[in-house]
């Protein structure tokens, strides 16, 4: 039983594999690239595991940006794992602190996405021991893979030429996280003030644009939320 | 020195952002301003981050449909919108840039 959900768990990930690869040599030669050793380089992306992160505070430190905003940046992109474990934590409320402390150093995109996807369909009511079997099924050959992808980067660090502009790639990976998620008029109009926000102060030092531009648009998408709320509660009292 | 802080700091950060609700998900529930404003996230600070990369060249703002990243980067969200996929959202990007690259290369 704990073997086929494994061996389930591997296989459903299978797709995710070749993106996997390209995400850890970019992460591996970005690193590099931004005047990292090659250890250091492969430290962190084996010990962060999160390459989205990674490429975008090691570009704004290499741009200028002083260290403390590379982690606040690096903290932000991640900040959406949060809500991953909020959505996990009920499924594996019998995880021993070991178990959940393993869960949450290879969780990715792709595991939370797939492991979710079973334990609140397919897999409901399966017991721990065989959810868990399934989520390190997606995890462990992802992580080797990356792994590998990211010594590999980082050995071929600057080799890789900047003409296939490959630094563009966090930002369409974002793309891919942003979309869904603007949902309804006050998440849009977020994404909007955000975009001229960010455009407009990034010529602000230490990269601060970014943080001001994503805070008042955060704020302009609660205050709209506020307001549709309010109007939806007054419309409904007699 | 101070690589290494930054290294040590963007680990810990992000192994705390993967654990905390995992382990007290069953325990608390956050305060609705905190829920609220998780939401936005994406949509406000993401989009922060990621588009600057995408409309500034060399330093300053380039609207112009010659500008290969910001055609991709709406290729992209047209994909993701359509498909909810990372992989072909960022191969239909990367292939933009690459096309309208080349076809300013042989024209010029």
């Amino acid at each position: 039983m704990q073997r086929a959900a494994f061996l389930a768990g591997l296989r459903d990930n299978l797709p995710f594999m070749p993106g996997t690869i390209a995400f850890g040599l970019l992460a591996g030669a970005v690193s590099v690239q931004s005047g990292l050793t090659q250890f250091q380089a492969m430290f962190l992306s084996t010990i962060l595991f999160a390459g989205n992160s990674q490429i975008v505070a090691l570009q704004l430190f290499s741009g200028g940006a002083p260290w403390i905003i590379a982690v606040l940046a690096c903290g932000v992109v991640n900040l959406r794992h949060v809500m991953y474990g909020m959505s996990l934590g009920p499924h594996v409320r019998e995880a021993p602190t070991r178990w959940k402390l393993l869960m949450a150093f290879l969780m990715v995109d792709n595991v939370y996405g797939l492991s979710h996807a079973h334990f609140a369909g397919d897999g409901r009511g399966l017991d721990w021991g065989t959810k868990r079997a399934y989520y390190f099924g997606t995890a462990l050959l992802g992580y080797a893979i990356w792994v590998a992808a990211c010594i590999a980067g980082a050995v071929l660090g600057t080799g890789i030429p900047p003409s296939w502009q490959l630094d563009a790639i966090p930002s369409l990976g974002m793309i891919a996280i942003i979309v869904p998620n603007v949902k309804d008029c006050p998440a849009l109009l977020a994404a909007l003030v955000s975009v001229v926000l960010a455009t407009l102060l990034n010529d602000l030092p230490l990269r601060v644009g970014v943080l001001i531009a994503g805070g008042v648009a955060m704020l302009v998408g609660l205050a709209l939320e506020q307001v549709a709320l309010d109007r939806a509660e007054r419309g409904t009292r007699p | 020195m101070i690589v290494w802080v930054m290294i040590a700091l963007m680990i810990a950060v992000t192994f705390a952002e993967r654990y905390v609700m995992l382990e007290l998900a069953n325990r608390v529930t956050l305060p609705m301003w905190l829920l609220r404003s998780l939401r936005f996230v994406p949509a406000a600070l993401l989009t922060a981050i990621a588009v600057p990369n995408l409309i500034i060249r060399g330093g300053s703002v380039d609207l112009s449909p010659l500008n290969a990243r910001l055609l991709a980067g709406i290729v992209a969200a047209f994909v993701a919108w359509r498909t909810r996929n990372v992989i072909y959202t960022i191969g239909a990007g990367m292939l933009t840039i690459w096309v309208v690259t080349l076809l300013q290369a042989s024209q010029s």
